[in-house]
């Protein structure tokens, strides 16, 4: 019994529990916490001399065509598998008293946390790309039924964009497979990497367009990201936190683990400046139309879409420096992220408004919370001590790096306006925390109740790994540099 | 114990104070307040223990990044302390004065609330600032950077229920932000040119930088950014005085005597690059000069007892980054940062205590005749403004005249504009003296001020000491020996030069004396002083309109074009085509009947045609 | 055993269960309909014994017809789809009572369940048959017993509208058919589609204008059975009108038995080189066409029959996608097994939407609301079939889909799998459409709906298989290599 198999299936079993009439809280943290602890574990079990692909194990599916559900991780894969396990226990940890079909929430919430989980470990790409799949109607389901704001439209938009996207994507993947030798075609991403190292296979440069776009558009990357900012908005805090945090990362995890590994320099280098374009929109035009924002959810929510933009400059960089970076910053955006979304929650819930005229002064009586959210801030605008800062500063060594190299002025502007975004997202996120939590308080927040408990733990499980990581990167990077070698 | 080990424990003592202090003590004022302090004295006694015993090194912690690019390279950012003069230097000013205003700040601070979130910020504060002292690479020292700004907002911000404190820390923040943008391009640029950090191996000869003074000056000014927003350099020194909303002991500590100046610290650090570019200094020189002069003029405006301070703070950091631009040598702006470090914390604390016994009253003009209400807050008071003014033989002539010799000796122009800077500067501690002491009381506060209490009187009298004899040349000769740079006069000056000094001092101080003898309120209010050359006002119109305006704008592209037009747009026309499609559906057999012929007879046609 | 056995035999059941109704007691009418599933599925077990064709020799016989492998697996599959649906009858029955006028207590009720069963018997033999009048004769007991189920409810103003749409349509195409039927044979001397491609291959050029002009009317009947664009226009309205099971019924069997039938007239007419490409190009734009009427006209639908009615056109556009790429082996295996998961989705959704309407009294939409509350096993199984539709992982319709579209990419109709890319979004709008109605929107009332044994057997059957086939196609696949 693959130890990965069993952390995909724990979901899917409770929420069948679930279905069948169990507590549906108790029985979706039980499983959540089990798979959490799991992850640490082969988290720390992952040998890393060894490197490469380890816990492995397979499952014929259609081995004729080379499609077979293969299970495995390696340091990148783990470490994405530990960020799911944490969002996803104190996305169910925040979660708050559900009155209407509590047992639906639940299974959806398993069932994005499952997918994701899947995905990561995954070594076929056709069931990584199935697996993320999985979350698409959960998260239909839980911005509709239980969102907030205009949340039935962000619904609509958002599952229809999302899902067309991944169809483009799915059109990719196969014309991937199909660019191979026929005799050797495969979905195994092993046997992909012994293909581009040991033969001459080059796939067409219209694939990776296909890919970068369709993994892209997950990402939401500029011009591609109208369905995350109203869907992160209007979702329930829990839904956010697992799908900006979590679900988000798998597209670039695909672009690392596919478009950057297969196609030939040639191909890469032609592309790549249209790539840069595209992310300096997202860091420096994303950024400010995240500065004209008025309420804190779709703040957040575009300096989600805003933050990718450094994550598509360590790729772009296509280099050590760069990758390596830029899945530290996956790691540590997911983290902070999540636990940014819910705090909006639980802003949300005590004071029925997100709207900056409204709110403010509420340190005074949420101090925790803000304390909290003051945390949450700094690690968004990039503060040392947050994973956040490592990952960006490793990130602009590389895209430093490989503008050295190459010396094309459309990185070196990439760059300026990359560091510039660290000013923009102190911008937005310092007013954001002056105007809910500082100056003088309004009377009817004089007494709200400070933020319970269990949100308070499940954000502190959050901040906790992002400083770890924050003070020593090397625990992240020593596990996500084992996808380059 | 050895050195190193001495020098980790000084640094992460005031870090784990901070976080004990979060984490446990948040109920307990005493605790909070004890470990603060204690963590202080601990870095005191680190920080002389290290400066006594003189050892050179560069204590390598561990590797924070270090990732393998190939086989036999790797990317490496150490976090490692150097210890060498400049830092021990810098190490004794900063530790000898915190716990000074630690200690003083339990008497300011005893009726505030958020009592452990100050203690732990100044706690956090030190760790950051000790950190920049002893970092031994760029990076290193820019992470210490951030730290020590986060700590600064969140002291500015103590009273963050008041707006104008509010605003004041974002501000501070934000702007610092703007200069660590080009700290941080500088950092990459240097490292892409020498292929190096750490400051030990920072050669202006190195890989792509030699022979390339284009190179080398754009890298130098880049970093420069840094200083700039740190050390409240014209033209991103509008958030110092705001500072001031901050509780006096902070803006003693950190918007006085240590914080501000990291950025002067920062150009010694990179002083053999900036040596190297006549171009860079050229730039540095003149943007201090620049500030020196302007905020000299802008401290005579102010009628808030800090504010005029603060300018006056900005003023002199002009004069330390104008030394270091002249580059003459590293040891040349650090020692007036040493001297300016204890008079100006000293002035601060004064005016605290001032402030205190006016129950929290800042406005000048409702002070006065205050020397016999507190006749020791008064004499400190007066050893730290004859320090700051210049006075022959206090701490402060000795540095300020240096530099101004060395600007005579290379650089007439910026000579003469510092030597009105030098005037302006015991003009406007004259006015503050005399409206704040002198004279009559102009308000009830100032009828039935108070002494403070002795916590706090000690550390300024404490203060004083080094105000009048930090430039005295036994201390000097201690605390800059030559391996930190000469301090040597510059050349062979003409005779009256030191006469020019001297009749700066005189006449300012005159002056005032004359004008300000127990006015009612400002003989002469000049709105363009006291309106601060309106350059808060520009920006603050720049970052509404222009800033405010971008953002607007590309907000409405977003909602309108990209989502309306593009994404919304392409649905709504799939929709309507299907909307349209439908009306072949018209229902009655004939109509279908029809299409089944028409399609009879393209089928047919096709069929025929095709080839 | 016989071929053609499985056939008399499935005749055979038919009959019996005719005179098994004249002596059961009134009462109970499911007992015929569990009959007849118990006797299909003996047949259902008889077509897993080895077969042989009847005749050896066998160009001249009227009888040909084929065991390959495309003809038994289609001949399982319309076995099973005929099961299903005649399982599914007794639900219905209740509607029935409402519109046929019983002078006897539940007097025509078990025909309904019977009548299937002739169809099921012409449609295997269609499946079978490679002879021009074999499929126009097997062709023919298939649509008239349709006819008759399509119009069953007399009393019911839209389903004789509808039937009457069928009928005079259905005539039109057969009409077409047997005309181009006669063309073809008088150019070539034959009727036989394995003996076509030589006697073609021997033909002058003068006589190829008659032939494609035979050809051509021979598409259009096909084209009319398998609902492609322009031949579809009936598809919406009788699907709408007539009994559910038997659009179920319509939707999966007969468009099956359609296709096979289309694909071995391409494959036999493939052999030719000059016909090749023309029929390249007429497929590749009935693909089209077919594809943006499905789904761009389901977009606006607001009636549940009517929305599964265009998205079977829909996915006769998709499945033509794969006959247009039949030059690639993995074509037919990618069809067979398309209309494997097309078969357990749309029989299970038409089964959800007959509890439903029934309950609710209508076919609209807005009929869904709220099912998640009111039965969230019809709500799961509704969420299920829609996501395969729509072609989500891990369900058989995302498995077919990935197939279909595989081979139009390998055999390089780009242009056609860039549509596919637009009209799988519509897909997902109007199948998320019932999604949000049974999730998103209140119940009208919460009374929950009463859902028998057997048909939580049928729905845990389908659903399974949804998901089996999702995770692992192998066999389906394997069946047909």
């Amino acid at each position: 019994m693959s130890p990965l198999l069993l952390l995909i299936l724990l979901p899917l079993i409770a929420s069948l529990f679930i279905a069948a009439g169990a507590n549906a809280r108790r029985t979706a943290l039980g499983a959540a916490l089990i798979n959490l602890l799991a992850a640490i574990v082969l988290f720390f079990r992952y040998d890393l001399h060894k490197g490469g692909w380890q816990f492995v194990s397979q499952w014929h599916v259609l081995p004729k065509l080379g499609v077979n559900l293969i299970l495995g991780a390696d340091g990148l894969s783990l470490t994405m598998l530990l960020l799911a396990a944490l969002v996803t226990f104190s996305a169910l940890l925040v979660a708050p008293k559900i009155e209407k079909q509590e047992g639906l929430y639940y299974i959806s919430l398993l069932f994005i946390s499952a997918g994701v989980i899947g995905a990561f470990a995954s070594i076929d790409v056709l069931f990584l790309y199935g697996f993320h799949e999985l979350a698409l109607i959960p998260t239909f389901l839980l911005i509709g039924i239980w969102g907030s704001g205009d949340r039935q439209a962000a619904a609509w938009k958002a599952t229809i964009y999302l899902g067309t996207a991944s169809f483009v994507l799915l059109i990719g993947l196969v014309a991937l497979y199909l660019s191979m030798p026929p005799d050797a075609r495969s979905f195994d991403l092993r046997q992909m990497h012994d293909l581009a190292a040991n033969t001459n296979w080059s796939p067409a440069r219209w694939i990776y367009i296909l890919l970068i776009v369709g993994f892209g558009t997950l990402v939401s990357l500029f011009p591609f990201h109208s369905w995350a900012a109203p869907a992160y908005a209007s979702a329930p805090a829990p839904a956010a936190m697992l799908h900006a945090g979590v679900l988000k990362k798998f597209g670039l995890y695909g672009l690392i683990r596919i478009a950057l590994q297969f196609f030939p320099k040639e191909i890469t280098e032609a592309v790549n400046p249209f790539l840069i374009i595209l992310l300096i929109g997202n860091i420096g035009y994303i950024g400010y139309v995240t500065v004209a924002q008025k309420r804190l959810d779709w703040t957040v929510g575009y300096s989600s879409v805003m933050h990718m933009g450094y994550i598509f400059l360590g790729l772009a960089a296509f280099n050590v420096l760069g990758v390596n970076g830029a899945a530290l910053l996956m790691f540590a955006h997911g983290l902070s992220v999540a636990a940014a979304f819910a705090l909006c929650g639980e802003i949300r819930q005590r004071t029925g408004t997100l709207d900056y005229c409204e709110l403010g002064g509420l340190a005074k009586s949420v101090p925790v919370l803000g304390l909290l959210f003051g945390f949450v801030t700094m690690a968004s605008v990039g503060l040392p001590g947050f994973a956040n800062f490592a990952g960006e500063i490793l990130v602009f060594f590389g895209a430093a790096l490989s503008f050295y190299a190459h010396g094309d002025l459309i990185m070196l502007i990439a760059i300026v306006i990359g560091v510039w975004g660290v000013v923009i997202s102190a911008i937005y996120m310092l007013r954001a925390y002056r105007n809910i939590f500082w100056g003088p308080i309004a009377a009817r927040w004089e007494s709200l109740t400070d933020i319970a408990p269990t949100a308070r733990y499940s954000v502190i499980l959050l901040l906790i790994p992002l400083m770890i990581a924050g003070f020593y990167p090397q625990f992240i990077l020593k596990m996500v540099g084992t996808v380059l070698h | 114990m050895n050195i190193s080990m001495i020098a980790w424990i000084t640094l992460l003592v005031p870090l784990i104070a901070a976080a004990l202090i979060v984490l446990v003590t948040r109920t307990s004022k005493p605790l909070a307040s004890g470990l603060a302090i204690l963590s202080a004295l601990v870095a005191f006694v680190g920080a002389w223990t290290l400066f006594i015993a003189k050892t050179h090194g560069d204590f390598l912690g561990f590797n924070w990044i270090n990732v393998a690019i190939d086989l036999d390279h790797h990317f490496t950012i150490p976090l490692g302390l150097l210890i060498d003069p400049l830092s021990r230097t810098m190490l004794v000013i900063v530790a000898t004065i915190a716990p000074l205003v630690f200690i003083y700040s339990l008497g300011y601070m005893k009726e505030e609330e958020g009592y452990w979130r100050y203690f732990a910020g100044l706690a956090l504060f030190l760790f950051s600032m000790l950190g920049i002292v002893l970092a031994d690479n760029l990076v290193m020292m820019f992470i210490f950077w951030e730290l020590v700004g986060v700590s600064s907002y969140i002291l500015i911000g103590h009273y963050f229920r008041k707006n104008s404190a509010a605003d004041a820390a974002k501000q501070a923040f934000l702007v610092n932000r703007i200069g660590d943008f080009g700290f941080m391009l500088g950092i990459l640029f240097i490292w892409l040119a020498t292929g190096d950090i750490s400051f030990a191996s920072l050669n202006p000869e190195a890989g792509a930088l030699q022979g390339q003074p284009v190179m080398l000056a754009i890298g130098v000014v880049l970093i420069f950014c840094g200083t700039v927003g740190k050390s409240a350099q014209f033209p991103l020194h509008v958030w110092l005085p705001n500072s001031m909303e901050g509780p006096t002991p902070v803006s003693s500590l950190l918007h006085a005597a240590t914080m501000v100046a990291a950025g002067v610290y920062l150009l010694a650090r990179i002083f053999p690059l900036l040596a190297a570019s006549p171009q860079a200094s050229e730039i540095v020189l003149w943007i201090g000069a620049i500030t020196a002069l302007g905020a000299g003029f802008l401290a005579i405006g102010q009628d808030d007892i800090k504010g005029i301070l603060a300018y006056s703070t900005i003023s002199q950091l002009g004069y330390m980054v104008a030394g270091a631009g002249l580059a003459v040598s590293a040891a040349l702006p650090m020692f007036h940062l040493f001297t300016h470090a204890f008079f100006k914390c000293l002035l601060f604390l004064s005016a605290g205590s001032v402030i205190l016994g006016m129950h929290h009253e800042q406005d000048i003009w409702k002070m006065g005749g205050l020397k016999n209400k507190m006749p020791l807050t008064f004499l400190a008071y007066l050893a730290g403004m004859l320090a700051l003014s210049g006075c022959p033989g206090l701490s402060g002539s000795f540095s300020k005249d240096l530099i101004m010799a060395h600007a005579w000796a290379d650089h007439r122009a910026i000579f003469w504009v510092l030597v009105v800077g030098a005037a302006l500067t015991p003009f406007y501690m004259a006015r503050q003296a005399s409206v704040v002491f002198l004279g009559s009381p102009r308000s009830d506060h100032a009828k039935h001020a108070h002494e403070s209490p002795m916590v706090m009187v000690l550390p300024l009298l404490l203060l004083a000491i080094p105000s009048i004899a930090a430039g005295w040349g036994f201390v000097k000769n201690i605390f800059f020996p030559e391996a930190l740079g000469s301090l040597e006069e510059a050349g062979h000056l003409p005779w009256f030069v030191e006469w020019i000094f001297i009749s700066a001092f005189v006449v300012g101080i005159a002056l005032a004396f004359a004008i300000y003898r127990n006015p009612a309120k400002d003989p002469l209010r000049i709105p363009l002083l006291a309106n601060r050359f309106y350059i808060d006002a520009f920006y603050d119109w720049a970052v509404a309109t222009i800033q405010g305006g971008f953002a607007r704008l590309c907000s409405f592209i977003d909602r309108w074009f990209i989502n309306g037009i593009l994404v919304q747009g392409s649905a709504t026309a799939i929709w309507f085509l299907g909307f349209c499609l439908r009306f072949l559906q018209v229902g009655n057999i004939q109509a279908y009947a029809f299409f089944f012929g028409a399609g009879v007879i393209a089928l047919i046609y096709v069929l025929l045609t095709v080839h | 055993m016989n071929t053609l056995l499985l056939e008399f035999s499935v005749v055979a059941v038919g009959v019996l269960l005719l005179l098994a109704d004249s002596f059961v007691d009134r009462s109970n009418k499911n007992f015929i309909s569990y009959l007849g599933a118990l006797g299909l599925g003996a047949v259902l077990v008889l077509s897993f014994l080895p077969q042989q064709p009847l005749l050896t020799d066998c160009t001249a016989s009227l009888f040909l017809s084929t065991a390959d492998p495309l003809s038994t697996f289609f001949i399982r599959f319309i076995l099973i789809a005929t099961i299903i649906v005649v399982l599914m009858t007794p639900s219905f029955v209740p509607v029935l009572e409402r519109y046929i006028p019983a002078e006897r207590k539940g007097g025509g009720i078990a025909e309904f369940s019977i009548l299937p069963i002739f169809a099921c018997a012409g449609l295997m033999w269609m499946v079978r048959s490679v002879d021009f009048i074999m499929i126009f004769v097997s062709l023919e007991l298939a649509t008239i017993s349709l006819y008759i189920l399509v119009t069953y409810l007399r009393q019911n103003q839209a389903s004789l509208e509808a039937g009457t749409k069928y009928l005079i349509l259905g005539a039109l195409s057969t009409g077409f058919l047997v005309y181009g039927i006669t063309w073809i044979f008088g150019v070539t001397g034959t009727t036989n589609l394995l003996a076509l491609p030589d006697a073609i291959n021997a033909l002058p050029e003068s006589a190829h204008t008659p032939l494609l002009f035979g050809i051509a009317l021979v598409f259009v009947a096909l084209s009319f059975k398998i609902a492609a664009f322009p031949f579809q226009f009936w598809v919406p309205d009788v699907y709408q009108g007539a009994p559910t099971p038997v659009t179920a019924y319509l939707s999966v069997a007969s468009k099956a038995a359609g296709f096979v039938v289309l694909i071995r007239l391409i494959e036999a007419l493939s052999q030719v080189p000059f016909l090749q490409q023309k029929l390249l190009v007429l497929v590749i734009l009935l693909t089209v066409m077919t594809l943006i009427f499905g789904n761009f006209a389901a977009i606006p639908q607001s009636n549940m029959k009517r929305l599964l009615g265009y998205s079977s056109i829909a996915h006769a556009g998709y499945l033509l996608m794969g006959v247009a790429s039949l030059s690639s082996v993995l074509a037919i295996p990618a069809i067979g097994f398309y209309f494997a998961g097309y078969l357990a989705m749309t029989l299970l959704s038409f089964l959800v939407l007959l509890l439903v309407s029934e309950n609710a009294g209508g076919d609209e939409i807005t009929r869904f609301n709220g099912l998640s509350k009111r039965s969230p096993l019809l709500a799961g199984a509704m969420l299920l079939s829609m996501a395969s539709l729509a072609g989500i992982p891990f369900t058989a319709g995302f498995v077919g889909k990935l197939m279909i579209f595989g081979v139009a990419l390998k055999t390089g109709h780009f242009g056609l799998v860039g549509l596919g890319c637009i009209t799988v979004a519509a897909g997902f709008y109007y199948y998320f459409k019932v999604v949000r109605a049974m999730y998103w929107q209140q119940p009208s009332e919460t009374t929950p709906i009463p859902v028998t044994l057997t048909v939580k057997l049928l729905i845990a059957v389908m659903g399974a298989a949804i998901i089996a086939l999702g995770i692992y196609p192998a066999p389906v696949i394997a069946a047909l290599r």
